[in-house]
């Protein structure tokens, strides 16, 4: 079993003066352009109803997450208010998680001071991406509901009625700071645990029986990014949701 | 044999923390199923907040994992 690589950090490629390049960050570019280039195309050249190619693939995509959104938010304004994040999240996630799945992307080896490591990784199996993604989600729910409330309305919405039952609020308050810890390591864990599943399998048993579990890891990246996307938005429509006064 | 001992603790954390989340969201995916099977027109709404009740249940075995990593690697 000594052929099989596992590696929990990202490993360092090269040095850009005292910035360390990973192959997960190299990887998070590469997705960054693949999307922006798509998406700009598409966006160039829009039909008024598409019916064919990749226009019309990005199109009912876009149509599905506004529509998801609506039955969220209540409201497909509100909705459109808060689209390009939630794509965003949506769109990044995804097209990692499906990159990294294309039979020789992690293969590619290249040679450095630290010995040969793979050129790519899937950046959602590193956790630094998936910190960094949870924090942004945390701080612009943050950001949206004292924009919203204002910061004594985000205060009321856990310190509300009898004094008494303030104990409560301080902890759902406290409980709102793990969601960084939960947000990440749910999509860290779910992705690298498929990882290794498919290192491990393909090891055993090289051919065909790897199939079923591409196929349902392919399942499982979408899944992540639905649920990291929606529950972004289900917080967002929390946080700039006034408390119900009461009478 | 420490090493071992903390392997197993590590196995043993994120095995036996993931033992109550799992019956938890199957209960939770049982009642939607049947909310939604009573009253299709609300499948949406259910949906959602099916979604979110999960994530919190599912929040205590990914506490489990953060632990059985701890155990492995730093402790």
């Amino acid at each position: 079993m000594d052929h099989i690589h596992i590696s929990l950090p990202s490993e360092t490629v090269f040095h850009v003066g005292s910035f360390v390049v990973t192959n997960s960050i190299l990887t998070s570019f590469l997705v960054s352009i693949v999307i922006c280039v798509v998406l700009i195309a598409v966006a160039r050249r829009t039909a008024v109803a598409p019916n064919k190619g990749v226009g019309f693939v990005v199109e009912s995509a876009a149509e599905t997450i506004v529509e998801q959104m609506t039955t969220v938010l209540g409201s497909r304004q509100v909705a459109l208010k808060y689209f390009p994040l939630i794509a965003t999240f949506f769109f990044f996630i995804l097209f990692n998680n499906w990159l990294g799945l294309i039979p020789g992307f992690t293969h590619i080896m290249v040679t450095t001071p630290d010995g040969v490591v793979p050129l790519l990784r899937r950046t959602t199996s590193d956790l630094n991406t998936t910190i960094a993604l949870a924090l942004i989600s945390f701080f612009l729910t943050l950001a949206f509901g004292f924009k919203q409330l204002g910061v004594w309305g985000t205060l009321k919405r856990y310190f509300h009625g009898n004094p008494f039952m303030w104990g409560i609020g301080l902890m759902e308050l406290v409980l709102e700071f793990t969601r960084i810890l939960s947000f990440s390591f749910r999509l860290f864990g779910n992705i690298f645990a498929g990882e290794v599943l498919l290192i491990v399998i393909s090891a055993l048993v090289p051919v065909v029986v790897p199939t079923p579990f591409l196929g349902f890891e392919l399942f499982v990246g979408a899944v992540q990014a639905y649920v990291f996307s929606i529950l972004t938005l289900v917080f967002i429509s929390l946080a700039v949701t006034p408390v119900a006064e009461e009478h | 044999m420490e090493a071992q001992l903390q392997n197993l603790a590590a196995g043993l954390t994120v095995a036996i923390g993931a033992i109550g989340p799992g019956i938890g969201i199957g209960l939770i995916g049982a009642k939607a199923i049947e909310a939604v099977g009573r009253n299709p027109e609300t499948q949406g709404r259910v949906t959602s907040l099916m979604i979110l009740t999960i994530a919190f249940t599912e929040s205590l075995a990914i506490f489990a994992l953060v632990f059985g990593f701890i155990i492995k690697f730093l402790g």
